[in-house]
């Protein structure tokens, strides 16, 4: 009888709120929130958003979901993980027709893989954080390899720990070459306190506090930055740089495609792009990559290269593990 | 109707089950008892074996193939690489050393607060408690703002460069734990101290011995297993402490053993053998040091020969001592707990962190954003005070039927279950977050429960009361065993069932307890970090994970905001509540012996 | 005559209640007083005051020709060389019957065979020579005890305090420890303050007994006299198996329940001290006889106990023979042994 109370107990939990909504997104991008809302009193479709926190808990909340995952659209940044969710069976294409009917403009049109394991909404791109306070116009750095004259105050990011890291690593090997590229890193990041952080957020605080002059981070967080007011600059480096998509996915189990499709549409039509760029957290200063639709902040023309994703997933235990080996602190 | 008769109904309804028969009392307790076991093994066990398990069997949740195939490279791989034997390296010199200064910290605090009557005790006297139910993330927070290089105290122009340095390192991380984790031998050695009975120290001083060689002959030889425990239970908080290890640890390169399991399964691919080799090995360190201190101490506790032995007046020290302690005791105060809330005050009330303290600075306006009604934060709040709520009340409950069941069980059962209990505290919250979340999504025959369902709030709940359980019951079981066995016998021989038993004689009894356990329950699982993120549900997220979205996105005043109005409003309600509960319902009264 | 222990004019106050009252106490060399009374006397709080354990608010103490206690003046309770045993022991759990006994010398820094030889001495006179390397969990209660009382001896106190040391223990136990306390205690030739609630336990341990209430002294007496003369009806009602009967005394008689006796004294109401014992036939003192109604009845081997009633009050009474409740029962008591004492009015 007592364990019947101790069962009851546990049965007041279903007095919890159950999911009702129509569609459930996991995301690590500022803005999803926000979308998710317009897209609500747009259409009247109703979506959970799930943010475990950083796009790398949000994978490990993923990856422990396995063949089961539970969500219907994964928006983060980030490709070659696509391909990897796919090959899992996290992820599952997404449908010819709904990829046709968004007007790309030319970056996205680069940016969309052949395999649709995702489509892109926006883009942002390592750039070089430059603290203007600190360092005079006529010296910044203007390629990676100018890097070399900065060196051991440079600040960058673990791409163990973040997925911008990742495709600017792999996208960087693909402009310098792999050897070069890891002679020219391990000559330029020798401070290991400064080469291993966590997250876009406390490169800007390294760069802004002067514990480094210079930092490798993604230009939508320099650009926040900058448009908030503080002393940082963005310079994008001669040798080009990996644009790295905001990637939005659809669970492989998903029950829900009509909804899904009505969320692609609207995310990608003007009315959900304005509502992308309504708020000044990093991501709200992406790329745009849909045509007839302006940026947020103005950017210098930009070289872009595109990531070879296929070279990039292949290589991403080896790279991420020796750049884990050679600047993160023990 | 006979004696005889009324005996042999109050005889366990467990033998006439068996038809009759007398079990041996451990299989018979069992066969009673299995509901409750295997509430415990299904929130606690099942979920801390789906991660071990992977360590030794890596192919078992593999998406592409799983199987079943023991393989001992993950192990081999953990104990053979460079950064985990760092890992263990560091965790066991940290945790060995937070054992002992907070050990120390700890004891003299309980002595100096209990033993001497000490002017300015608001400062003092509610800190262990408060700084016990604080989560450690936030106290990294406000010590990062305090001693960081673009942080108050460098801005203050009192915090020279090295002492800075020092901080982000081994130093800093003892001290700060230190500060963090004294409650918890502050209580056990509080206790002790006070179970220690006036009488043999008034027998000392008439036999001549002077307090020094009273504290160093009699009181510390007797509180050597309250000592030994605060060792231990210190060492597993520091190996399973996350919220430290993920912020100044490993800014300071410190890496830890929890900190490793979270870096090797946050990211895609997840390498989840690898985080269950670590967990096994953290784990088994623990139950290490566990078993070398029963070893040691094979005689087993000394009873105390008490009975109604007098409890000790705090006395009166002379001025000059008195000065001293009071300082001591207030330092620690402040270092623990008064410094940091002004920190996070401050923080909350100014815009950035770059223009420190200029009067143009300060603002309400992170304040009023958390609270303005349709806020996301403003609903994390709401959620999280509901889901604490829930998870006081059931774990409150289980853990008092539990500890009515157990106080009369033997000693075998009743060491082992509070035996594991402690165990369960030393789980990284991350471990069983991420065992929730295979046993409830993956394995078949679970994942298709209507509840606990994962992705759901019901899921949550259930983590939360799982990580409580442990706390609770360890409190509830103290105070049950404290009652007379005569209390409850006399209502079975009345012919009271044993939930009424429960419900009329006990509870009442040790009602104050379980709203002690409810009330630590409910403000730890406000702040519960691991198991929240990784169980969030659809429905929206509790506080913690928001919490640190924002600190991750350099937002610490909004953070501070929201941790300082979720502080005010857990202990607040809390604390109301358990006083009110302390003053109208505290029926104990002449039930002690 | 040289006192060991002067107490003059003890006050003390827990929490704006009087504990000690004015109290005045003097003990001679080798002599054992007795504190009784009920719990909230201050018997406790006077003997811890003795020893030192707390600080009455005014008064003075003197041990031995030395003020230990007095306006700006105090001896702390680790150099007043008085010993104590408790009521439940207070051994030091973790050393030996032999360490405890050695730990209570170590301040007196003997040489250590003389401390041994004490040791060992202690140990004899209590019969504890074989449980020398115990600990004390593995004693039974009594032993317990008597190495509380070994532990003391050991030091040579000059004074020696007992705080109720018999009631944790078996009744049957009580009679034997405690003869074999006392036999000691006098072998020793030292002075005792003993304090017990337990009034039969008082009689047959002291010299004279000191019978306290609300922190006054009721009467100070030898047993004897306590048991003959009570001085007023609460000493009278402390003393075991008293009953005391409420009447009118006038013009040399007591009258109660429209019953009268003989028996000369003050005017006013008085209460009759009526012990169990003195209860005679009818027909022996027909001048002091009572009727009164029957009760109950218990053997008790030597005789009938009698619980009988007179105008409402209760009265034992031994009895050769039994009698049934609802009986009316006719006894009579001795004259001289009559005790009238007036009821004294509520301050």
């Amino acid at each position: 009888m007592r364990t019947s109370l101790a069962l009851a107990l546990l049965m007041s939990t279903a007095a919890l709120p159950a999911a009702a909504a129509d569609l459930v997104l996991y995301d690590a991008l500022d803005f999803a929130g926000h979308v998710a809302e317009a897209f609500t009193k747009a259409t009247g479709v109703t979506v959970d958003v799930v943010e475990p926190g950083s796009t790398g808990e949000t994978l490990g909340k993923i990856a422990a979901e396995g063949n089961n995952p539970q969500f219907d659209i994964l928006w983060v940044d980030g490709s070659a993980v696509f391909e990897r969710l796919m090959q899992d069976g996290a992820v599952q294409p997404v449908p010819a027709d709904v990829a046709a009917a968004i007007k790309f403009n030319d970056l996205g049109k680069a940016l969309t893989p052949a395999s649709l394991a995702f489509i892109p909404t926006g883009a942002s791109t390592t750039a070089i954080e430059v603290n203007t306070t600190k360092v005079a116009e006529a010296d910044y750095p203007k390629s990676w390899a100018d890097l070399a004259k900065f060196a051991g105050a440079v600040a960058a990011k673990d791409p163990n720990l973040s997925g911008p890291a990742y495709q600017w690593l792999a996208g960087f090997f693909q402009t310098n070459g792999v050897d070069a590229g890891k002679a020219l890193l391990a000559q330029v990041l020798t401070n290991k306190d400064l080469s291993g952080l966590g997250s876009g957020g406390k490169i800007n605080k390294a760069v802004l506090t002067g514990d480094a002059k210079v930092g490798i981070n993604q230009d939508s967080s320099i650009i926040a930055k900058k448009v908030g007011g503080e002393p940082v600059v963005a310079v994008y480096p001669s040798e080009g740089s990996v644009a790295l998509p905001e990637g939005l996915g659809i669970g492989a189990k998903s029950q829900h495609m009509d909804a899904v499709a009505k969320f692609i549409a609207f995310v990608t039509s003007p009315e959900g792009q304005a509502a992308m760029q309504d708020g000044d957290d990093t991501d709200f200063f992406f790329i745009p990559v849909i045509d007839g639709v302006a940026p947020k902040a103005e950017r210098p023309a930009i070289t872009f290269v595109t990531l070879d994703d296929k070279m990039a997933s292949a290589h991403e235990a080896e790279w991420k593990q020796w750049y884990k080996d050679s600047f993160v602190p023990q | 109707m006979s004696l005889h008769d009324t005996t042999d109904a109050a005889i366990p309804r467990r033998i006439h089950l068996t038809g009759g028969l007398r079990l041996p009392g451990f299989l018979a307790m069992a066969a009673v008892d299995l509901p409750i076991l295997l509430v415990f093994g299904l929130l606690i066990v099942l979920p801390l074996l789906t991660v071990l398990a992977q360590a030794v069997m890596p192919a078992l949740f593999d998406p592409q193939s799983p199987g079943l195939a023991i393989d001992l490279t993950p192990l081999g791989r953990a104990l053979s690489g460079p950064r985990v034997l760092r890992s263990i390296g560091h965790s066991v010199e940290l945790g060995a050393a937070v054992a002992v200064t907070a050990t120390l910290v700890g004891g003299i605090f309980a002595a100096l607060t209990q033993r001497f009557r000490l002017p300015l005790r608001a400062l003092y006297v509610p800190v262990p408690w408060l700084v016990f139910l604080t989560p450690a993330y936030l106290k990294a927070m406000a010590w990062v703002l305090l001693m960081a290089p673009g942080g108050y105290l460098a801005q203050l122009g009192i915090l020279p460069h090295w002492a800075s340095d020092a901080f982000f390192g081994l130093g800093g991380l003892v001290f700060v734990h230190t500060l963090s984790l004294f409650p918890l031998p502050a209580f056990i050695l509080g206790s002790a101290l006070a179970g220690l009975g006036q009488d043999i120290e008034d027998a000392a001083r008439l036999a001549g011995a002077n307090p020094w060689r009273i504290w160093l002959r009699i009181n510390l030889p007797l509180l050597t297993p309250a000592i030994a425990l605060s060792l231990i239970a210190t060492f597993a908080e520091v190996l399973s402490d996350f919220g430290l290890a993920s912020t100044i640890a490993r800014s300071s390169g410190f890496g830890v053993l929890t900190y490793g399991i979270y870096a090797a399964a946050s990211d895609y691919p997840v390498d989840f053998p690898m985080a269950g080799a670590q967990a096994l090995i953290l784990l088994t360190l623990i139950l290490l040091v566990t078993l070398t201190d029963r070893l040691l101490r094979k005689q087993g506790s000394l009873r105390l020969i008490s009975g109604r032995s007098r409890q000790s007046l705090p006395q009166k020290p002379p001025p000059l001592a008195r000065w001293i302690m009071t300082g001591v005791v207030v330092l620690i105060g402040v270092l623990a707990m008064w410094l940091p809330l002004v920190v996070i005050l401050l923080r909350t009330f100014t815009a950035t962190l770059g223009h420190g303290l200029e009067p143009t600075n300060f603002t309400l306006s992170n304040l009023t954003e958390t609270l303005t009604p349709g806020a996301p934060a403003l609903q994390a709040l709401g959620r999280s005070f509901l889901y604490a709520a829930l998870t006081a009340l059931i774990a409150a409950s289980i853990a008092l039927i539990l500890a009515a069941r157990l106080d009369r069980a033997g000693p075998g059962l009743k060491a082992s279950v509070t035996g594991f209990a402690l165990g369960t505290i030393a789980i990284p919250g991350i471990v069983l977050g991420f065992g929730y979340i295979l046993v409830w999504n993956r394995l078949p025959g679970f994942r298709d429960w209507p509840f606990p369902h994962y992705g759901q709030a019901s899921l949550l709940v259930t983590g939360y009361v799982a990580a409580a359980l442990p706390y609770c019951l360890i409190i509830i079981l103290t105070a049950v065993g404290q009652l007379a066995p005569s209390l409850t016998d006399s209502a079975k021989l009345y012919g009271h069932g044993a939930v009424a038993r429960l419900i009329k004689v006990v509870l009442p009894l040790v009602l104050l307890s379980v709203i002690t356990a409810a009330a630590l329950s409910f403000i730890r699982t406000v702040f519960e970090l691991p198991i929240s993120q990784l169980l969030v549900p659809q429905t929206g997220s509790p506080v913690p994970p928001y919490v640190v979205r924002l600190l991750g996105h350099d937002d610490d005043g909004l953070a501070s905001a929201l941790a300082l109005v979720c502080m005010i409003g857990a202990g607040g309600l809390a604390g109301a509540g358990w006083l009110v509960a302390r003053r109208y319902l505290n029926f104990t009264s002449g039930a002690r012996p | 005559m040289s006192w060991a222990l002067i107490c003059e004019g003890l006050e003390k106050r827990l929490g704006g209640k009087p504990v000690l009252q004015t109290l005045n106490l003097n003990v001679a060399q080798g002599e054992v007083v007795s504190l009784l009374g009920a719990s909230g006397s201050g018997k406790t709080t006077l003997l811890r005051a003795i020893a030192g354990l707390n600080h009455p608010d005014a008064g003075r103490i003197t041990l031995n020709g030395t003020e230990i206690f007095a306006p700006g003046r105090l001896i702390p309770a680790e150099k007043r060389q008085i010993g104590m045993v408790f009521q439940d022991y207070a051994l030091w759990p973790h050393m030996t019957v032999a360490g405890n006994l050695g730990f209570a010398l170590a301040s007196q820094r003997l040489a250590p065979a003389e401390a041994q030889a004490r040791i060992t001495h202690a140990l004899d006179v209590t019969r504890l020579g074989p449980l020398r390397d115990r600990l004390p969990a593995a004693l039974s209660g009594g032993q317990q005890q008597r190495v509380a009382i070994a532990r003391c001896l050991a030091a040579r106190p000059q004074l020696m305090l007992f705080d109720e040391p018999l009631s944790n223990l078996d009744a049957a136990l009580r009679e034997d420890l405690r003869t074999e306390m006392m036999d000691l205690v006098r072998q020793e030739g030292i002075t005792v303050i003993y304090v017990t609630h337990d009034q039969a336990e008082a009689m047959a341990v002291s010299d004279r007994i000191a019978v306290m209430r609300e922190g006054e002294i009721a009467q100070l007496d030898t047993p004897e006299t306590l048991y003959n003369a009570p001085a007023t009806p609460f000493v009278a009602s402390f003393i075991g198996g008293f009953s005391l009967l409420p009447g009118q005394a006038q013009g040399g008689m007591f009258l109660v329940d429209g019953q009268t006796l003989t028996l000369p004294g003050t005017t006013g109401p008085v209460v009759l001290v009526i012990r169990p014992e003195d209860a005679c036939p009818a027909t022996l003192h027909p001048a002091t006889r009572l009727i009164a109604k029957v009760l109950h009845a218990a053997y008790q081997g030597r005789c009938w106990r009698l619980t009988v009633e007179i105008a409402g009050q209760i009265l034992r009474l031994d009895w050769p023979n039994t009698a049934r409740p609802g009986d009316q029962l006719e006894f009579s008591l001795p004259p001289d042994r009559c005790l009238l004492l007036p009821i004294p009015i509520p301050a």
